[in-house]
């Protein structure tokens, strides 16, 4: 058995490199994500921001591989390095392998905490069967862990909120449920896809601040799904933005925010409200997010773009602009 | 717990549910153009107009029919209510009959979970696949299907040409087996009640007694009935089950379920605890439908229960014992009905009482 060898610089903690999901639908054949790398360090927060449907959470999903039909993986590596110093691809290892690192040293904390929680079982069965799956520890000591737990989420009386169920939970409390699920087996890395799209603007900040204090405790690396700016600018450190199925722009979050490049990034954060300055009109970008299944040749934003030219049909190379500034537009690349 | 009032209260609207099934049958029955009392002595040979007259007198055949509900409903009620064909009490004739119904139920519902579940859970699983169409079609073949012609298609195949079965008589254990339930203390009456009457299920008083080769005989006797009962809806509650399974595993919870690295078995508990709520709801109804519906089953395969007392009921037009029969199957139905509400509830921690 040849395995390839694998190399992870060592402050990196995952590197995706050329990712392609697809997904065959009755309509054709969708190119969700179309050959997106990006690297995440330790202890870092990554936003990964983008439209509705420009394929964040595939994305994220596909790397632990949970894409289902009709989706599928069609190339691309996602290294990782694991607890144990090991340098894996979790695109190519066995299913068992990537169950003992789901739930343990990659978690997920979905966007929706009703319907990620089963109804059928309590909040602290949700923990147990969490803790329980990747440890040898009983049940019994499981339970007093999900209590330890649910304190840490500062969810009140945790003794009795063990045993109620997600309906009887607020939406605040379901997504500290699922956090708390998250945090269970303390993972290297947290992917909080939109975690706090369902919830009130008050409890969105509770909840950001609660991931910022536990990042903090556990020393983990978080990739942030949002479409959310303000959120990106409150606790990201380096920024990907996604236009339908690609990255165009990746810098940390002072020089993106200071100095977009890509007419996307500009567009977007024009269209954001700046509460000093009084404007009469919001500014938007004009037409609608491409079909995935017939996306535009070359660059993808080009039939919206104002700076449009014929090169744009061609796909532009991703180029570093400043250091740790990277743009995929033809606008900063030489033909 | 609102468990207590939840009974009681559904037990109040019992009342009126039964007493109505009771008045549309009495109505139905009133309503045929014939002279019953005539059937019930024996059609024209004997024609003694006294014995006529005093038999409708006695059933209240002269007066008017708010009467003659209330003397029937009144007699039913009390326990009264005779079998004026066999001259016995329809309770009496009701309780002999029930057993054998509630063990051709048992059958029916064995079979019935050994061909849905698993083929259910094939059908999900391997989606839009020859077992998934297999399925389907074993779905519109016991709904379309006239459940006599399949009775018949059986036995032949089973009966007449492999010979592999027998179709006469229930095997009976040698004593009456009421052994380790009679000893239990009547504190609650109605649970010793119940529990001597599962003593006079024939197959279970078997059990209690040792009898096991009566056991064996019973099965030899009743597995054709039970398939047959098995195959008319086996079908239906398979495609709930595939349809309610493929909602549950494309569900968040079952991918989150997954994201945590549960294992297969965890995964599939998620998945199959939320896809057994409706199945449960349809298993319930259906084996109601099997203590209260057998009558064509019980018919064919010469099963004396419920189902071939009141047919030949029927055929005598033995209004107090179609009366009777009616009586037990709305009360069974009802009752299945609570029962599965109350799994229901014990199942989905939403539902509250």
């Amino acid at each position: 058995m040849s395995k390839k060898y694998l190399e992870l610089e060592p402050e990196k903690i995952l590197s995706v490199k050329d990712l392609e999901v697809k997904f065959y639908t009755y309509a054709g054949v969708v190119h969700a994500v179309s050959g997106v790398s990006f690297d995440v360090y330790e202890n870092e927060v990554v936003a990964l921001v983008g439209e509705t449907g420009c394929g964040k959470t595939v994305t994220t999903r596909a790397i632990t591989r949970l894409i289902y039909p009709p989706g599928h993986i069609a190339r691309g590596q996602a290294i990782f390095r694991r607890r144990n110093g090991t340098v894996i691809d979790l695109l190519s290892i066995s299913e068992k392998e990537l169950r003992d690192i789901r739930g343990n040293e990659i978690a997920y904390i979905f966007q929706d905490p009703t319907s990620a929680l089963n109804p059928l079982f309590t909040a602290g069965e949700h923990i147990v069967e969490t803790i329980v799956a990747h440890s040898s520890t009983n049940r019994k000591l499981a339970r007093n862990e999900a209590i330890r737990l649910l304190k840490q989420v500062l969810i009140p009386h945790p003794s009795l909120r063990v045993k109620t169920y997600p309906h009887e939970l607020s939406g605040g409390m379901r997504q500290r449920v699922v956090i708390a699920t998250a945090i269970a087996n303390k993972p290297r890395l947290l992917i909080a896809d939109e975690p706090t799209t369902n919830l009130d603007v008050t409890v969105q900040a509770q909840i950001l601040d609660l991931l910022s204090e536990l990042k903090k405790q556990y020393s983990m690396s978080i990739i942030l799904i949002t479409h959310n700016l303000g959120i990106v600018a409150e606790i990201a450190d380096r920024v990907y933005v996604m236009y339908a199925g690609k990255i165009v722009e990746s810098a940390n979050v002072f020089e993106l925010f200071e100095k977009p490049m890509h007419p996307y990034t500009r567009g977007l954060l024009h269209a954001l409200p700046d509460p000093v300055r009084r404007i009469e009109k919001l500014e938007y970008i004009p037409g609608t997010v491409p079909s995935l299944i017939n996306p535009p040749p070359g660059c993808r934003f080009h039939p919206r773009c104002k700076f449009a030219k014929r090169v744009c049909r061609e796909e532009p190379p991703m180029v570093e602009v400043e250091p740790g500034h990277y743009v995929a537009c033809w606008l900063y690349a030489k033909r | 717990m609102g468990l207590g009032r939840f009974l009681a209260r559904r037990i109040a609207t019992f009342i009126p549910t039964i007493i109505g099934v009771i008045f549309l049958t009495y109505l139905i029955a009133y309503a045929i153009p014939a002279n019953p009392v005539r059937a019930w002595v024996g059609g024209e040979k004997m024609v003694d107009p006294k014995l006529i007259e005093r038999i409708r007198h006695e059933y209240k055949f002269d007066a008017p029919w708010y009467e003659q509900f209330t003397f029937l409903f009144t007699q039913l009620i009390s326990g009264q209510l005779r079998d004026p064909v066999r001259g016995k009490l329809v309770i009496v004739s009701l309780g002999e009959r029930f057993p054998i119904t509630v063990e051709l139920a048992l059958f029916g519902m064995m079979f019935l979970l050994i061909i849905s579940i698993p083929l259910g859970i094939a059908a999900a699983l391997k989606k839009d696949t020859p077992i998934d169409f297999a399925v389907r079609f074993l779905a519109l073949f016991g709904s379309s299907m006239p459940s006599f012609v399949l009775y018949y298609l059986l036995i032949l195949a089973f009966f007449t040409v492999l010979g592999i079965t027998y179709l006469a008589g229930i095997p009976e254990p040698s004593r009456p087996c009421r052994l380790f339930v009679s000893n239990l203390p009547n504190v609650v009456p109605v649970v010793g009640y119940l529990g001597s009457y599962i003593g006079k299920i024939p197959m279970f008083g078997a059990m209690m007694c040792g009898e096991w080769s009566v056991v064996h005989e019973t099965f030899k006797r009743m597995w054709l009935p039970g398939l047959a009962l098995g195959l008319l809806s086996g079908g239906f509650v398979a495609r709930i089950l595939r349809n309610s399974l493929l909602d549950a595993l494309g569900s968040e919870y079952v991918l989150f379920a997954r994201a945590r690295g549960l294992s297969k078995f965890r995964v599939w508990k998620h998945a199959l605890k939320n896809a057994m709520i409706p199945v449960v709801t349809v298993l319930g109804l259906q084996f109601g439908g099997f203590l209260a519906g057998a009558i064509i089953a019980e018919t064919v395969f010469g099963i004396p229960g419920m189902g071939r007392y009141v047919y030949d009921a029927i055929s005598r037009l033995n209004f107090p014992a179609i009366i009777g029969g009616t009586f037990l199957f709305a009360i069974v139905y009802v009752t299945v009905n609570l029962i599965v509400d109350i799994l229901y509830a014990v199942i989905d921690p939403r539902v509250r009482y």
